[in-house]
């Protein structure tokens, strides 16, 4: 017989096992029977018997796996997690946290490095500045002069448009005298084109157009979102309004929508009120290089032929020229200017919470394993009593999965959490206060259950079930050969654990130290006891002779208030804006590239220095005689002095300066120590300081007091009253914060990292205790004989540390070549401290070497303590 | 009032009520009876003689009851006492519902 084709006999393989095994001889037979019957070998006849098969074999399997089933499944998982529920909640916490992290981090990456910006087409904008851009760029030097924008814009065929914004609206700089009293204002300025370049709508009234930054056009403004939500509680009739700007009335245009977030994107921490438009005239041209550029590409057009094509532009504008500066046109696309300084930190943390998921997982394993020790007779006698294999894999699978779903649930509620709070730190990374939970990071956290539920449930599984009923239910109740299998799981499971957590510990140690040496860095200055305050007048200075006297008089009130040791101005805040100048001296080689000094520039009072804590080096400070009435004097910082008189005595040396021409003398009469005025991690560059009473050059007064108490704001704000009615006396700077803001990301790095670190170190330590505990009370009568037979407690001890010693040695020597390999990553992001920083690892290996030498110490002694009588007299009831 | 039978039930207690059969014989008889309009496919065939060994109507034959000169490879079911009683009950049922509709038709044999 046998005349059933060879495709019907693969097709009867789909009927599960037992009934083929029963039936198929019947069913050829049968069809064998048929086919000799007229008609029988027809197509119709074979298309109905395979459907016939599938038919069958679908509803067999449905029986076996049907719902019912699976509801029997669940019920008895959740009835046999109550009935353990101490591991059960354990187990469920630990994958909530390890869930809570990875879907943070997650959001975190799809923020900043995967979602698409707010722009319309975003992957053709491409950011373009003079020279490579930096945080810590002096501005002076990253921006572009109107020229420049104007030949791109007109005759650049790589780009569909160029629009500019003004890098120097310092934040505060503008006054409204509003209802609620004066308040300073931040201004951002755009060229008329920049929303149209970016493609952004206004959510009420217009956009700027051409004739906003035409010559006597009525000044016209934009709201941000967030200005027009908090101070015109969003109320669409606002267009249209005049506000008292400056002194000055002025319409607002428009109202800008939420997702542009131009500080987010493009100056993080920082913060903008309104937008005002900035024309690209021979005036603004004039004022220099002031602005960083944003171009849309053309259709065709490239970041390199883009940026060949500015540089030849850049240097025929340049030749045979004396008023334009130099254009070193440098092209990024706009989303790697973004999130590109982020980008290896985003990484590590992803890369830190996978070894956070890989513990969790081997963590979980262990503790089902242990569990499941514990329930190795019920095992036994359901695989007795005819419970085939797969069953009670399927079983335990089951119970993972509800574990993981529990935990994923907590998990997801962590992560709502923990982004709510990211999204609002104020550490200055951009788009980071746009992460959040979206429909991305739910389908993430339901594949890192499954994962997480598979990881950590198929071990277990398949090693328990995977249990002869002999050997289980014998007398010892444990089988060597078992044990062993058994044992080389959780063995590795030890190491697994020690090497993830070694690493992870390494890591944390690396940015922990780094945050360490930026906070403890010579600044130059001493932020402690210092509050600065911007002082300018609302209207203005009028005439020299009254700026002299508002300033004369604003330090006057300021000293002689209680509590202030001293006080001084300047015309900026550290860590912030910040601007650059060529200086020359009569017999200096300056640098090899020009014939003068790019210079920090900063203009200050006498005092200042005092305030602030410089270091005055040689020679003396600023005194108030030091006005418009004698020749000029500077204070130049130990670098400038260095690079300007090496080896020759500063002091009353010449310093020139001026656009170009050099030819306003200034005396030396000071030298300070070097400040990090930019960074904690940006050493001192050359500065120069110029008396406040003789340059006006400066577009900003702070006030600085230095003194102790919590008074000293309101004793300085007290003392100011009367000196201008419309000064808002408010948003004191300690400089302490400004100084500990500029540490913030790399504060949340550390803080991050060190979380999973500690996290990591419990779940190991958590693991071996596990282990050993159990390994423990499994040879309860092994250890009784040998106190029966006069082992000490010590030796018993010892025994039990001994062997876990192994395999811990192992995992942290694991860890630690994992922790070299992957230190490279961490490089770029350290200070002060190296990625093979032997200090560090050799810390990180004792704290780790120590928890597990307690975990391990902990179930040793309770050994040790066994009674022999009742270890002898037990029947090894596994403890965990 | 018992459920009713399902029709292929019906038709396997009806052959095995003539004497133990095996699977294809059971699927032939009920071909030939029903003039080719019942047709028992197999692998629907076992499934059901499976569930009716399972709730007790028909048993399977152990090979020393098997009938004399039969391939050992097959296997041979046998009506069960329930199963009997639950052939009758249909039966008698099906008998009642003709009646019923007969009369209705006006043409019982009165």
């Amino acid at each position: 017989m046998r005349s059933a084709p060879r495709w019907f006999r693969l097709l009867l393989r789909l009927l599960p096992e037992p009934f083929r095994a029963r039936h198929e001889d019947g069913i050829l037979d049968l069809l064998e029977e048929r086919s000799a019957r007229p008609g029988g070998l027809s197509i119709p006849f074979w298309t109905r018997a395979a459907s016939d098969v599938v038919w069958v074999a679908a509803a067999l399997r449905f029986e076996a796996l049907g719902t019912g089933s699976v509801l029997q499944d669940l019920r008895f998982a959740r009835r046999s997690l109550r009935r353990d529920f101490g591991t059960a909640a354990l187990a469920v916490l630990i994958a909530g946290i390890g869930i809570g992290a990875s879907v943070s981090v997650f959001s975190i990456v799809h923020a900043l490095l995967v979602r698409p910006l707010p722009f319309a087409e975003p992957d053709r904008l491409v950011l373009i500045t003079n020279g490579p851009p930096g945080r810590f760029q002096d501005l002076s030097g990253v921006s572009i002069q109107v020229t420049h924008l104007v030949d791109l814009r007109t005759e650049g065929t790589q780009f569909e448009d160029v629009a500019g914004y003004h890098l120097f609206d310092a934040e505060g700089d503008h006054l409204l005298e509003g209802p609620a009293g004066p308040e300073r204002l931040t201004r951002l300025r755009v060229t008329a084109n920049f929303f149209d370049v970016l493609g952004v709508e206004p959510v009420a009234g217009r956009l700027f157009g051409p004739t906003d930054v035409e010559e006597g056009a009525p000044p016209a403004i934009l709201l941000t979102y967030d200005s027009w939500r908090t101070r015109f509680g969003s109320d669409p009739d606002v267009v249209g309004r005049s506000l008292p700007l400056d002194g000055e009335s002025t319409r607002i245009a428009g109202v800008l929508p939420a997702a542009f977030d131009f500080t987010s994107i493009f100056s993080p921490g920082t913060r903008v009120d309104y937008v005002a438009p900035f024309a690209l005239s021979a005036r603004n041209n004039r004022t220099g290089n002031t602005m960083a550029l944003v171009g849309r590409l053309a259709d065709g057009a490239s970041v390199e032929s883009a940026a060949s094509e500015a540089e030849a532009l850049a240097a025929r504008g340049e030749a045979g020229t004396n008023d334009r500066n130099d254009f070193n046109p440098w092209i990024l696309p706009l989303r790697d200017h973004i999130s590109g300084s982020w980008k290896t930190a985003v990484l590590v943390l992803a890369g830190a919470v996978g070894l956070v998921m890989l513990l969790v997982c081997a963590n979980l394993s262990n503790l089902l394993l242990a569990r499941g020790a514990a329930r190795q007779k019920e095992l036994a006698i359901r695989t007795a009593m005819g419970a085939r294999r797969g069953r009670l894999v399927r079983q335990m699978l089951v119970e993972s999965t509800l574990l993981a779903g529990l935990g994923s649930l907590l998990g997801l509620g962590i992560a709502v959490l923990c982004t709510r709070w990211l999204a609002t730190l104020p550490v200055g990374i951009a788009l980071l206060d746009s992460v959040r939970i979206d429909g991305g990071a739910l389908a993430f956290a339901l594949v890192t259950a499954g994962v997480t539920a598979l990881g950590f449930g198929v071990a277990p599984a398949l090693r328990l079930s995977d249990l002869s009923l002999g050997a289980m239910l014998k007398e010892s109740s444990r089988n060597a050969s078992q044990s062993r299998g058994h044992r080389t799981l959780r063995n590795g499971l030890i190491v697994s654990q020690m090497m993830l957590a070694c690493t992870l510990v390494v890591a944390a140690s690396l940015t922990s130290r780094s945050l360490l040496e930026l906070m403890n860095v010579e600044l130059g200055f001493e932020p402690e006891e210092t509050l600065a305050l911007r002082i300018d007048p609302a209207l203005g200075f009028g005439g020299e002779e009254q700026r002299i006297q508002y300033l004369s008089s604003a330090l006057d009130r300021v000293r002689s208030a209680p509590g202030v040791e001293s006080a001084g101005l300047a015309d900026l805040l550290p860590m912030g804006f910040n601007r650059m100048w060529c200086v020359r001296s009569y017999d200096a080689v300056t640098s090899e590239s020009s014939d003068c000094a790019n210079t920090y520039v900063r203009v200050v009072s006498e005092d200042f220095t005092d305030a602030m804590g410089l270091t005055l080096l040689a020679g003396r400070d600023f005194t108030a005689r030091d006005d418009g009435s004698v020749p000029g004097v500077v204070l130049v910082s130990e670098r400038l002095a260095s690079l300007m008189w090496p080896e020759e005595d500063p002091i009353s040396r010449i310093l020139l300066t001026g656009f170009r021409d050099f030819r306003t003398e200034w005396t030396v009469v000071g030298i300070v120590g070097g400040t990090r005025f930019l960074a904690p991690d940006q050493a001192p560059g050359p500065e120069v300081f110029f008396p406040i009473r003789q340059s006006s050059d400066h577009s900003a007064v702070y006030l600085y007091a230095k003194g102790q108490g919590a008074a000293l704001s309101s004793s300085v704000g007290d003392a100011l009253i009367g000196l201008d009615s419309r000064l808002p006396i408010q948003n004191f700077i300690p400089i302490r914060v400004v100084v500990g803001d500029t540490l913030a990301p790399t504060k949340l790095l550390a803080g991050l990292l060190s979380a999973f670190a500690f996290f990591a170190l419990a779940l190991a330590s958590l693991g071996i205790y596990a282990v050993i505990a159990h390994s423990v009370s499994e040879r309860q009568r092994e250890i009784g004989i040998r106190i029966a037979l006069g082992a000490s407690s010590l030796q018993v001890q010892r025994q039990v540390l001994r062997e876990a010693a192994g395999y811990i040695i192992a995992g942290l020597t694991l860890g630690l070549v994992v922790a070299t390999l992957l230190s490279r990553l961490l490089g770029g992001l350290l200070y002060g401290v190296e990625p093979l920083d032997v200090p560090t690892y050799a810390v990180a290996v004792s704290v780790l070497a120590l928890v597990a030498a307690a975990a391990c110490w902990l179930p040793a002694r309770r050994a040790s303590r066994l009674q022999p009588s009742v270890a002898l007299g037990s029947e090894s009831a596994p403890a965990m | 009032m018992t459920a009713r039978l399902r029709p292929n039930v019906f038709h396997i207690l009806v052959t095995l009520a003539a004497g133990d059969r095996h699977g294809s014989a059971i699927s032939r008889e009920v071909l030939e009876r029903t003039g080719g309009s019942v047709h028992l496919w197999p692998a629907t065939l076992y499934r059901t003689l499976d569930s009716m060994v399972d709730s007790g109507l028909i048993e399977e034959l152990t090979g020393a009851h098997h009938p004399e000169g039969a391939s050992g490879r097959r296997r041979y079911y046998r009506l069960t006492p329930k199963g009997g009683e639950a052939l009758a009950r249909g039966a008698e049922d099906m008998a009642a519902l003709a009646a019923t509709a007969l009369t209705r038709l006006g043409r019982a044999d009165t």
